[in-house]
């Protein structure tokens, strides 16, 4: 299985306080990476850097074969990426937001409408698309940002804590979008505190503390005969 | 009382970035921040100065008991336009609006913490222009040291009324458009409207005081009295030394604000309500969907941006809106009777020499690029992660500027050229020195508001009244435009060959600002 995201020694500090210390981790294709750790742990820094909305001072992250640093268009071309609070323009419609991110990246007329109907059907808020996304509850624009995130069939996915704020049935249509993504050979990397999600969903999962991922691996391997809470727990313990 | 100061401390807290800088300011905000300061002292200087000419220039003519009128006219005029300006998201819309009317604090303590942080801003600004003239007065005067406490009251109380005026004026604005479906756009008219007026407002007591200059000082007070009654008050309390005056003038302007407080009060949470109510359909079906390029995407949001936030788009365009009404004026009054009127024997001289720079000297007051980066807030996240380079947007953000500023400029130029009579060259340069100036204005508000970033905003007020790269950039426009001013009126006979010179060196400058815009890497300004 092909290599797609690839980061190697990332570094990155606040002011003296190093957010993230030496990490090193690599995602295949096909894998449902589940990130997890304490709050200020350094996983949104991570994945931040991993998109490359953030800068960092040391380090390499290579995108499906493309440094970041040096080609960072080809990399996000691939990229889609969801923050844990989803601040989308409050001044569009969401019609109009799915369509300026379909234009950016290059989605034809007839795949932007097959792939915006399918997902906006399944997340249930086909009818919401044309009112101004500043009426919209924070279900509602975490919802319009899953979309745009599916809408262009990125390689990598990388979210942060994506389940927060989706009713239950978005939240199980969540998992199967998640889901099929890999199965089709995407890859993803999500971030998330809900041990039983990331449990049942994830193919791999690393735990970071301080900055410093101190487990990584497949989740059986990570959990061992234990469940994933235990397994956490039992790790933070012993660092 | 004491809810209000609390409320109006967490307001303060938030004024140009002061508690981020005190809490997690490193070394190079730090040293942004002596910039700002430096910037900010180099215009306090500068208001100092004016302020203290004035006074005595009428000192010099004899007429040192007008300088108290003067004085507060003047500053009244510069409040009441710039807190209309800026009244709308003071007031309403503000984005804690939710988190602040939870709290166990009466409705009026909300709407006076607003009216104490605009007040503070405007005493701050005010005792610039006040002091000055009031040292120049009290000197000429031979005034006793006492009535300095007069002054002081009167400083105190001055930018009450004007205020007041101009938030009224907003609040009726506001409690009209949220009856429409297009609340924006009536906002942006009549805020637009409500602007001309009082620069018409002040343009005509202008020409009333210069028909009076020259006469004696009673006529002038008579003058001043009819446009601005309060005024009467404070001359009657500084020069006349009367106490009653003082007392009425306190009262006027302290019961104005209470009343004002205590009307706004019964209405506010309804126009708040009404202002983030949205006409919901919930009935969209995905039907034919259009494609565009990506640059054209870019294009269409950032002008959907500018558009939505009438704050926005009022404080940065006001100047495009400003130079068509202006030579507009110019064309329906003629340059004799404008002449006349200003008192001006020669303007219509003047503006041949200068007519390049006249619709310049608006074209740099309308950077919709100095807050353009500071309007991504929280959204920023977007534009960062998407397969679009840092010059791609940049241009969009540049592209927009220019689609505000050029429409207005041929307008502008072409009504100039039918009024006054120039050469070919001073007719080309009346169309090419503008433009120029406008693709400057663009990219110098860009590169000052990379320089300059505040995303952390909680009302958009924030992110374009509270701004130092819009002050940098409109401060960086004025000495663009008064440098070659100032060469013209010395050597007036060279002033086609300085227009082409100014002309080219801002041109270079522009050049030299975009090429260092676009070395910008696209982490390092949405951070």
């Amino acid at each position: 299985m092909s290599e797609i995201l690839r980061i190697e020694h990332l570094t990155k500090t606040y002011g003296t306080k190093k957010a993230v210390d030496d990490l090193s981790l690599s995602i295949n294709e096909g894998d449902l990476f589940g990130f997890i750790g304490h709050n200020g742990a350094g996983k949104t820094t991570t994945l931040r850097s991993a998109v490359g909305i953030l800068d960092f001072e040391q380090g390499s992250i290579i995108v499906n074969g493309h440094s970041l640093l040096d080609e960072p268009l080809a990399c996000k071309q691939v990229i889609a990426y969801l923050p844990d609070n989803p601040d989308i323009y409050e001044y569009l419609t969401g019609i109009q937001y799915l369509s300026f991110i379909a234009d950016i990246f290059g989605v034809g007329k007839i795949e932007r409408e097959t792939q915006i109907a399918e997902y906006a059907r399944r997340l249930e808020i086909t009818s919401n698309l044309g009112d101004i996304i500043g009426s919209y509850s924070h279900g509602m624009k975490q919802k319009l940002a899953l979309i745009s995130a599916f809408l262009h069939k990125p390689r990598l996915l990388v979210l942060d804590e994506p389940f927060v704020g989706l009713d239950p049935s978005a939240a199980f249509q969540l998992k199967e979008m998640m889901k099929e993504m890999c199965d089709k050979g995407g890859a993803i990397f999500f971030s998330t505190h809900v041990l039983d999600v990331a449990e049942k969903l994830c193919s791999r999962i690393g735990i970071i503390k301080g900055g410093r991922l101190i487990a990584c691996g497949n989740t059986e391997d990570v959990r061992g005969d234990s469940s994933l809470e235990d397994a956490y727990l039992e790790v933070l313990d012993n660092e | 009382m004491n809810k209000v100061f609390l409320l109006t401390k967490i307001q303060l807290l938030g004024f140009f970035g002061v508690n981020k800088l005190v809490h997690a300011g490193d070394s190079k905000s730090r040293l942004r921040a002596a910039g700002m300061g430096l910037v900010a002292l180099m215009v306090g200087l500068m208001i100092v100065f004016y302020s203290y000419m004035i006074a005595l220039g009428y000192a010099y003519i004899g007429l040192v008991e007008m300088v108290p009128a003067i004085i507060i006219v003047l500053l009244s005029i510069i409040t009441l336009f710039f807190t209309l300006i800026h009244s709308s998201g003071t007031l309403f819309g503000f984005s804690d609006y939710e988190m602040i009317m939870s709290l166990p604090v009466h409705r009026s303590a909300v709407i006076a913490s607003r009216l104490l942080t605009v007040y503070l801003g405007n005493l701050l600004f005010g005792g610039l222009v006040f002091i000055p003239a009031m040292v120049v007065f009290m000197r000429e005067s031979g005034s006793p040291a006492v009535l300095w406490l007069s002054a002081l009251v009167i400083w105190l109380l001055a930018p009450l009324l004007p205020m007041i005026a101009s938030m009224t004026i907003g609040a009726l604005i506001t409690a009209f458009s949220v009856r429409f479906h297009h609340k924006n756009l009536v906002v942006i008219l009549l805020n637009f409207g409500a602007i001309i007026g009082v620069m018409a407002l002040s343009f005509c007591m202008q020409s009333e005081n210069g028909e009076f200059l020259t006469d004696l000082s009673t006529q002038l007070g008579q003058a001043i009295g009819r446009f601005y009654p309060p005024a009467a008050l404070v001359t009657s309390a500084l020069w006349e030394r009367n106490v009653l005056a003082l007392i009425a003038f306190a009262l006027l302007s302290v019961t104005a604000a209470i009343l004002f407080v205590f009307l706004l009060s019964k209405v506010y949470t309804r126009i708040n309500t009404a202002l983030s109510a949205r006409h919901n359909h919930a009935a969209y079906h995905v039907t034919t969907l259009t494609t565009v390029s990506a640059n054209k995407a870019l294009y269409r949001r950032e002008l959907k941006l500018l558009i939505s936030y009438p704050i926005y788009l009022i404080n940065t365009c006001i100047g495009a809106v400003l130079m068509v009404a202006s030579v507009l004026g110019l064309m329906i009054f003629g340059t004799e009777q404008l002449a006349v009127m200003l008192e001006l024997p020669g303007l219509q001289g003047i503006l041949q020499y200068i007519a390049p720079f006249f619709p310049a000297l608006f074209v740099v007051m309308s950077s919709t690029t100095a807050a353009s980066l500071n309007m991504e807030g929280k959204n920023r996240w977007i534009l960062s992660s998407l397969p679009v380079s840092t010059k791609g947007i940049f241009n969009t953000k540049i592209l927009v500027n220019l689609t505000v500023l050029l429409p207005p400029i041929v307008v502008s130029d072409l009504a100039l050229a039918m009024t006054l009579s120039l050469n070919f060259l001073s007719t080309l340069m009346l169309f090419v020195t503008p433009a120029v100036y406008a693709v400057f204005i663009a990219v110098a508000g860009l590169s000052a508001n990379l320089r300059f970033p505040k995303f952390d905003w909680q009302s958009p007020q924030q992110a374009v009244k509270q701004s130092m790269s819009v002050m940098v950039t409109m401060l960086t426009g004025f000495v663009t435009i008064a440098a070659p001013a100032a060469l013209i009126f010395a050597f007036p006979k060279q002033s086609q060959l300085i227009t082409v010179a100014a002309t080219l060196v801002v041109a270079v400058i522009t050049a030299i600002l975009y090429h260092s815009l676009v070395m910008f890497k696209a982490r390092g300004f949405l951070n």
